[in-house]
């Protein structure tokens, strides 16, 4: 939001710098974006106002426009802007002005058209973003006087304020912060008596009540044509609001002045009463932007008679709008529902400043402040008067609020020692009235624009920033568990990450959502899958399953990096639970993808060996089948007899949907179940005697595996083998040879060849029968 | 041919037992193609009475659906009995040891490694690392934490939904709730993660990202403990002389509720300064635990206080090395993430 620094002065009895008013703020909580000092253009740059406009003889997009810019002179200046329309005063760019980008306007020739100068756009006077065609200035700017006149003179701030302080939605609700915060007494604005005689007959009914805390209607008489006070019209000016006539830059003003969104009606355009209700489905409003809105049983409108005059809260309906004849206005304070706002204006896409307001609850006595103080500028105006009693509809009755603290507690808790006088003493500064109950306690009184404040941490929060954060000691919490929870799961993951790194590979990071077109390649039923209801792209949409599209995405994105690589990333996935509305099964995966030209199986076998040793633990691999992987390059992987997770070569029909040359290794591995195994690593002892090393070489079928052979192997006792080779010749008529390494020892004394003979003879005879193998010499 | 019960039988039994990809298209031609039985049945059903058109025509449409399955089913069969062919020249044992031959040196991703960092640091000051789920309820998201059902936290525009209920938490600090739920104090734990945020991304935001919530829960805990750890947390990470910085701001779940900006000096002054000139840099926010939010997690609040934290690592990430756009680390690029 911004506001104008002047504005915010106006009710500080000692002038401040920018910088002042901006520091007090940031001590009570509000985020300073940036402080903004008032825009200088160059004078050259001047109202003027275009009389004629005719299309460019030499291009369809141009325009020459006749601009008068004072003292009996005109410009002919060629314009491409779809805005420009005769009648309207513009800003001018005269030959020789310098734009606050640095561009100098010169006499250019456009299509064979001389342009004495340029119309410029807000985006170009360096005002705002806005490049939608020419800057339309307000039909009271005066031709031939600099642009700069129309502009605020003095420096404002955009500010952020928190979400629960409607109070600071407003000029004085923030000049009371930098009072507090600053030392520097408050001005507070003059109110009106709300007291008139004649007889009260209710000009309201309100039929939705429970929406509705407060409902306040007054019949004023106006001058028409009445003058907007100068010292009004400035501040608005200052803060970037336009002067629209007297009733509504009265009601723009305490809007912006107290946070207390008012209405003015037209009296003779509504039959009275006026009712608050719902809308109903069939009913629509034209809103005093001109746009038709369709309603729905919703919505609150303001009604009378004849249907929907206002959207409640949000915006006025245009044909109760006040003119410059109007002689009598109805002027509405009310204190609407926020959630009802806030939806209605969502609804309708229709965010003002009313509703940005309402939406942060407005208190129940804002109405009527309001209402006060809106009298009070019209009285001084053109003598206003009040018509008739003001209707005030009441549902809900203001809250009063006494918190009491205890001065220990708080000093405790703040770290800062305070004891009743002095919090009593600080609070005064924010209008609090507080007294000492007791030893310890201090009553406090909120006042009613702080509903923020409800119980003692509320009232710590007013008094740390008080004091500021920056007297608060720093110091460590004490510690005294009575046991040591010891975490033995984060320091294995550590060493996963590390040993990965250690293989080469790298770490990545990818999104969790995945897309319709990853679930067409994989053929995934979308059924199995968590779904966004509102994806940001629909490349971002199921909540994955697997990492295997991602790293899959990943590599194909990056083979232009080399011919081999790697990437691993760890990661939890979504697997949803039968019952809709549980939450899914969380589990944290492992995947490691490696490309390379052939064989990648190979790469990711390697990971898997390598984490087997660096972690302690012996995989079992079961060939298996899945559509996404190489119908003979697959397997499960499990530990101790449960499944944890796969390894295989991806489907090449697969890799080549994802348009990625070479073959796709790929490895995933439920993180938890891994490690869930990892134990002790277990010495065995070495013995003191010599090892006598054989190798063996046998021929066996196709299908018996190294794991299968090696369980053989160990069953007969005689060392652990160490895989050499295998091979698969022709000669070998469809079955392969395989060979490995033992080592022989004793514990007790060295082995003699005919020992170690024997043994070697017992095991291969035992393989050789198991599975119908030759022995190779 | 005509449409015939008995077509359909033999044609699905020889797509289903079809030797090559070759045989199998002309099975597709003769059952499915433009001049085939069933696309003729079809194209007559135009003469036939209402009553009798609908019968036929879901008769028809049934068989050829059974037809295009046996079609997709063979292909898939044809194809794998291919490529386990094209193995067989040059099998491989999958079991069999494989020694890696080295890829080159390997690299951490910068925000993971940032985060074992930074939970060391937790580590040295005796907090633990807890956890909670990624797809989290209304409840621990926003209800336990008082984001009330009307608060503009909880638009559309901020937050993911889920079809079927509950959303890809938006903070970490439903991990706060559901710890204190499970265990008593003291407590002192880190909880860091994913959270996703429904917003247009930019320069300094990715809709995903990491962030690391904080929570102290203790008999006597107050500001100072607050202010002590943060500073000694940020001194952990960014160095022992950085400065510490609280600012008043409003969290509904923390009262009170500061931001916390840490001082840094480094490219002070430059076109690429991360403060903006002012030498502080904003990192997250904190507070004093909500005694709703105590109670909520069935804590006595006059019994016990806490704080809590959370800010994004990204960021942090981003300021120690330099990256000028957050995105770059969720857009896995070989080529940025081999500087680590």
């Amino acid at each position: 939001m911004k506001v104008s620094v002047s504005w915010i002065q106006n009710y500080l009895s000692r002038t401040m710098s920018p910088e002042q008013v901006a520091d007090a703020l940031a001590m009570a909580g509000v985020e300073i974006e940036q402080i903004m000092s008032p825009t200088v253009l160059d004078k050259m740059i001047i109202i003027g106002q275009v009389k004629k406009v005719v299309q460019h003889p030499n291009a369809d997009r141009l325009r020459i426009a006749t601009v008068d810019v004072g003292a009996d002179s005109t410009l002919e200046i060629v314009c491409g802007a779809l805005n420009l329309a005769e009648g309207q005063k513009v800003a001018v760019s005269q030959i020789g002005a310098a734009l606050p980008g640095g561009m100098v306007i010169t006499k250019a020739e456009l299509r064979g058209v001389v342009s004495n100068g340029m119309l410029c756009s807000v985006r170009e006077l360096g005002l705002g973003d806005s490049h939608e065609g020419i800057w339309e200035l307000p039909d009271t700017a005066v031709i031939g006087t600099p642009v700069s006149s129309l502009l605020p003179s003095g420096a404002s701030l955009d500010i952020k304020t928190a979400a629960n302080r409607y109070d600071l939605l407003s000029m004085y609700g923030l000049a009371a912060e930098v009072a507090a915060h600053a030392g520097v007494p408050l001005k507070p604005p003059e109110f009106a008596e709300l007291n008139a005689t004649g007889e009260s007959v209710p000009q309201a009914v309100v039929q939705s009540g429970e929406h509705v805390g407060r409902f306040m209607v007054s019949h004023i008489m106006i001058k028409p044509g009445a003058k907007t006070p100068d010292w009004v019209m400035k501040l608005l000016d200052e803060n970037g609001q336009r002067s629209l006539g007297l009733s509504v830059d009265v009601t723009n003003f305490v809007l912006h002045e107290l946070a207390q969104p008012m209405h003015a009606y037209d009296a003779q355009k509504v039959q009275l009463p006026i009712i608050v209700r719902h809308a109903k489905d069939s009913e629509s409003l034209v809103t005093l932007d001109g746009k038709t809105r369709k309603l729905t049983k919703y919505d609150l409108v303001i009604a009378d008679a004849t249907g929907p005059i206002g959207l409640a809260g949000v915006m006025g309906g245009l044909s109760t709008a006040v003119t410059s004849e109007t002689t009598e206005i109805l002027l509405e304070a009310a204190a609407f529902d926020a959630a009802t706002v806030r939806k209605t204006a969502v609804r309708h896409g229709l965010r003002t400043d009313a509703s940005a307001r309402f939406e942060r609850s407005l208190p129940m006595q804002s109405p009527e402040q309001g209402m006060r103080r809106a009298l009070h500028i019209l009285q001084e105006a053109c003598g206003a008067e009040l018509m008739a009693p003001v209707t005030d509809i009441v549902s809900r009755e203001p809250t009063v609020v006494r918190v009491v603290v205890s001065a220990s507690r708080i000093s405790q808790f703040i770290a800062i020692e305070l004891d009743q006088k002095a919090i009593i003493h600080l609070l005064a500064k924010q209008s609090m009235v507080a007294e000492a109950t007791g030893v310890d306690e201090v009553a406090v009184d909120v006042p009613w624009w702080r509903p923020d404040i409800e119980v003692e941490e509320d009232v710590a929060e007013e008094l740390v920033k008080l004091v500021g954060y920056d007297h608060v000691p720093a110091r460590l919490p004490a510690w005294r568990p009575e046991t040591v929870s010891f975490d033995a799961a984060t320091p294995q993951i550590w060493k996963l990450k590390a040993e990965l790194k250690a293989t080469g590979l790298f770490e990545v990071a990818t999104y969790s959502f995945i897309s319709p077109t990853d679930l067409e390649r994989l053929g995934e039923n979308p059924d199995s899958y968590l779904k966004l209801k509102n994806p940001l792209s629909s490349e971002q949409t199921y909540l994955r399953r697997s990492l295997l599209a991602s790293l899959l995405q990943t590599v194909a994105r990056n083979q232009a990096y080399d011919k081999q690589f790697g990437v691993f990333e760890l990661s939890r996935v979504f697997l949803p639970k039968p019952e809709t509305g549980k939450q899914p099964d969380e589990p944290m995966l492992v995947a490691v993808a490696i490309r390379s030209e052939r064989d990648a199986y190979l790469g990711v076998k390697g990971v898997l060996d390598r984490l087997a040793g660096e972690l302690g633990l012996e995989f079992d691999l079961k060939a298996a089948q899945s559509r996404h992987f190489h119908p003979v390059r697959y397997a499960t992987v499990s530990v101790a007899n449960v499944i944890i997770g796969s390894i295989g070569e991806v489907h090449p029909d697969i890799t080549t949907s994802y348009k990625l040359d070479g073959s796709l290794g790929y490895l995933e591995l439920d993180v938890h179940k891994l490690l869930a195994n990892v134990g002790n690593k277990q010495f065995r002892t070495l013995s003191k005697y010599p090892a006598v090393h054989r190798d063996v070489s046998l021929v066996v079928d196709r299908d018996v595996s190294w794991q299968m052979l090696r369980a053989e192997i160990r069953a007969m006792n005689v060392g652990e083998p160490a895989f050499l080779s295998d091979f698969y010749g022709d000669q070998l008529g469809g079955r392969k040879s395989i060979a490995f390494a033992l080592e022989l020892t004793d514990p007790e004394k060295t082995l003699t060849d005919a020992e170690a003979a024997s043994q070697m003879k017992r095991l291969t005879d035992h393989l050789v029968r198991t599975f119908k193998a030759e022995l190779r010499s | 041919m005509s449409y015939d019960q008995h077509h359909i039988t033999t044609g699905l039994e020889a797509i289903a037992t079809a030797k090559d990809l070759a045989h199998l298209e002309e099975l597709r031609v003769k059952h499915l193609g433009r001049n085939s039985y069933i696309t003729e049945t079809l194209r007559s059903l135009g003469g036939l009475a209402e009553t009798e058109r609908r019968t036929v025509g879901a008769m028809v449409n049934l068989d050829r659906g059974r037809l295009e399955q046996a079609l997709t089913d063979s292909k898939t069969r044809l194809r794998s009995e291919l490529l386990a062919g094209q193995s067989n020249t040059s099998p491989i044992d999958l079991t069999a040891p494989v020694r890696m031959t080295a890829l080159g040196r390997g690299h951490r991703h910068p925000v993971s490694e940032l985060l074992e960092d930074l939970a060391k640091v937790f580590w040295q000051m005796g907090y633990n690392l807890a956890d909670g789920p990624e797809v989290e309820t209304d409840w621990y998201n926003f209800e336990a934490l008082l984001v009330k059902a009307d608060h503009p936290a909880r638009d559309v525009q901020d937050t993911f939904y889920l079809e079927g209920g509950n959303l890809p938490r938006t903070h970490t600090s439903g991990v706060q709730v559901r710890h204190m739920e499970s265990h008593k104090p003291p407590i002192r734990i880190i909880a860091p993660g994913k959270v996703y945020r429904n917003e247009d991304e930019d320069s300094r935001h990715s809709w995903i990202f990491y962030q690391v919530e904080g929570l102290v829960v203790d008999k006597g805990i107050s500001i100072a403990d607050l202010k002590g750890t943060l500073l000694a947390m940020l001194q952990g990470v960014l160095g022992e002389g950085t400065e510490l910085r609280l600012r008043p701001n409003y969290f509904p779940y923390t009262e009170p509720s500061v931001e916390m900006d840490a001082s840094f000096t480094i490219g002070l002054g430059t076109a690429s300064d991360p403060t903006g000139g002012t030498g502080w840099l904003e990192l997250g926010g904190a507070g004093m635990v909500h005694p709703q939010v105590l109670r909520n997690a069935g804590i006595d609040p006059t019994v016990y206080s806490g704080f809590a934290f959370g800010f994004g690592l990204e960021r942090i990430a981003a300021i120690k090395y330099g990256v000028t756009d957050v995105r770059e680390f969720w857009r896995p690029n070989l080529s940025f993430l081999e500087q680590f």
